[in-house]
This record gives structure tokens, sequence and C-alpha cells, in this order.
């Protein structure tokens, strides 16, 4: 997706705390999230919510996500596929989803990991609200 | 057909992904994001993921060409890119700041990796003041000896020599 040339390149802190507050009502929603992390595409943390201490370091899931959503993009292209939304990866103890936020002026993205016992599709259904609104949010707040 | 791997690593901005670009026979894959960290570097896009190409040096031999992220955030990579590689080409900025300390921080995490490095020395044009000689008296001065090139990433001649370069190395390794 392009950038903005004219558009500072880390969003503003304004943006930080409304996505903090939409993640928060996400995991209000939906049981089972454990943590929850946006991240720039470059792999750089934003912010992290987590339900109990003692969850991964977000610094270093951001640059790992990040490489992930990359590679995933790159394969999705070479295959002929437009527009990677999310992947979902599955353990023996959790699940672990990497979603894009389709920002035109900060791209980003948000790393959830869950318990083995959350509802999918619930999970899905609220992820892609939270993203939707992240980009808005991104969106109103760069033109200001 | 005999395929091989070799991986570009070093600093952000030494040209790792131009390397490729210059060298590659197919339309390179690339991993790249918005930079965010100009302080870093003032590039707009920077890789987060690989590169990948291929160069094919004769009927039987082609050579996939993986470029790796450089920031240091990223060094987990770094091994598992290098994995089963012919060798490790390292990238250095020449007008950075402190490009030694970039030596040291990739040959260090570089070598646990491969013992068939190769140094190339990137924007030379753009520090002319500072000699080149400050990586070999820095190598020296450690007893490693690596083969050292001061290059220019766009010139398909100039990163083919480091690729020839190491060939040649591991050649003449396994004749002893």
């Amino acid at each position: 997706m392009p950038v903005q040339a004219t558009t500072k390149r880390v969003p503003p802190q304004a943006f930080i705390q409304q996505a903090e507050a939409s993640i928060q009502q996400m995991m209000g929603n939906v049981p089972g999230i454990q943590q929850v992390i946006l991240a720039s595409t470059d792999g750089f943390e934003l912010c992290s919510v987590q339900r109990d201490s003692g969850q991964v370091q977000g610094s270093k899931l951001a640059a790992v996500s990040s490489s992930i959503l990359a590679l995933v993009q790159a394969f999705l292209g070479e295959i002929q596929f437009t527009g990677c939304q999310s992947m979902t990866l599955e353990a023996e103890n959790g699940k672990a989803i990497i979603a894009a936020v389709n920002s035109t002026n900060h791209p980003m993205l948000l790393v959830i990991t869950t318990s083995k016992s959350v509802l999918l599709g619930h999970l899905l259904h609220s992820l892609k609200a939270c993203t939707q609104e992240l980009a808005l949010h991104d969106q109103r707040l760069s033109s200001i | 057909m005999q395929r091989y791997k070799i991986v570009f690593g070093g600093a952000m901005g030494a040209g790792k992904s131009q390397a490729i670009a210059s060298l590659s026979d197919i339309q390179v894959l690339a991993t790249e994001a918005l930079n965010t960290d100009e302080q870093a570097h003032s590039k707009l896009l920077t890789t987060v993921g690989i590169d990948y190409g291929e160069i094919t040096l004769d009927a039987d031999t082609c050579i996939g060409l993986y470029g790796t992220p450089g920031q240091d955030r990223f060094s987990f990579i770094w091994p598992i890119i290098g994995e089963g590689a012919l060798g490790i080409i390292i990238l250095l900025d020449h007008s950075v700041a402190n490009p030694l300390a970039d030596l040291e921080m990739y040959l260090h995490d570089f070598s646990k990796t491969s013992t068939n490095l190769i140094i190339g020395i990137t924007h030379v044009d753009l520090k002319p003041e500072r000699p080149i000689s400050i990586y070999r008296d820095w190598l020296m001065s450690r007893q490693l000896l690596y083969p050292l090139f001061s290059i220019d990433a766009r010139v398909r001649d100039d990163v083919l020599l480091l690729v020839e370069t190491m060939i040649a190395k591991l050649e003449a390794d396994d004749a002893h």
C-alpha cells in the first residue's frame, strides 16, 4: 500500500492512545486473548496490552512478526493473491494471529496470542472490526 | 544443475538489496516495509524478511542470493537464513559514523554461522577522506584474514567479484 510522502513515519501519540483503547475493547469482548501487540511493519512495538504479566517480550515479538508478515505477503504475491489480511498459527497450547492494519499513512500489524480454547470465529470477527477501527483512527489523526 | 546459496548480511543501508538486484538474473523477491527509524537511516523502505534472487553462473551452477535485514532487532533471522549457505557476504557502508563498529558486530554474529566470509565496502565515494585501509588494519590487528573489496552495489561486475571470490576461496580451501 503506498505511503503518503508528506506523513511522518511514526504514528502520533494520540493514535497510540486510541489504539490501546480499541485493543482493550477487543480483549474485553473476546475471552481467551492473552496479549495484543501493535507494531509498525518494520518491526517496532507501538503498544502492547496483556491480560496477565509474564507474557512474551513485545519488542522481540514485533520484529519477528513483521518478518513473518512480510514473508507471507511476498509468498502471496508469488501465487498472485492480493491483500494479505491475517494468518492464524495453531500450536498445542495456544493460538497466534498476525493481522495487517491496512492504514495508508502508517502501515502496521497486530499480533494476538490466545489460549487454545478461544473461539476463532468470534476472535476473527472482533479482530477485523479492531483493525478497521485502527485504520480509521490513523487516517483521522494523520489528517489533523 | 547444482544449486547453492549465498547470503548477504551487513548494515542497514549498506546495499544488500541493491547488490542482489544488480546481480540477479530473475526479478528479486523482496520483503520491504516502511522504515520508521529515520535516525538509523533516512531511506524510505527497509528489508524486514529476506530478499531472494538467483544467478546462473554456467549450465551446471545456479546460486540463490539471500538478503537479510540489517538491523539488530532482526538478528534472530540471520542464522536461520545462513543455514546451509556456501558463505556470507558482509556489506558495510563506508560513509557511516563508525563503520568499524559495524564490521565488528557483523563479523561476530555471522562468523557463528559460516567461516566463509567476504567483506564488501560500499559508499566509498561518500567519505573519500576516510582511508579504506582502516578495515584491513582492523582485521590484521585481530589476526583475521578475510577477502575485502571496495565495491559499488549498483554495479553488477563489482558484486559478481564478491561471489566469484567466495567460490574461488572455497575451491582453494577444498584443494588443501
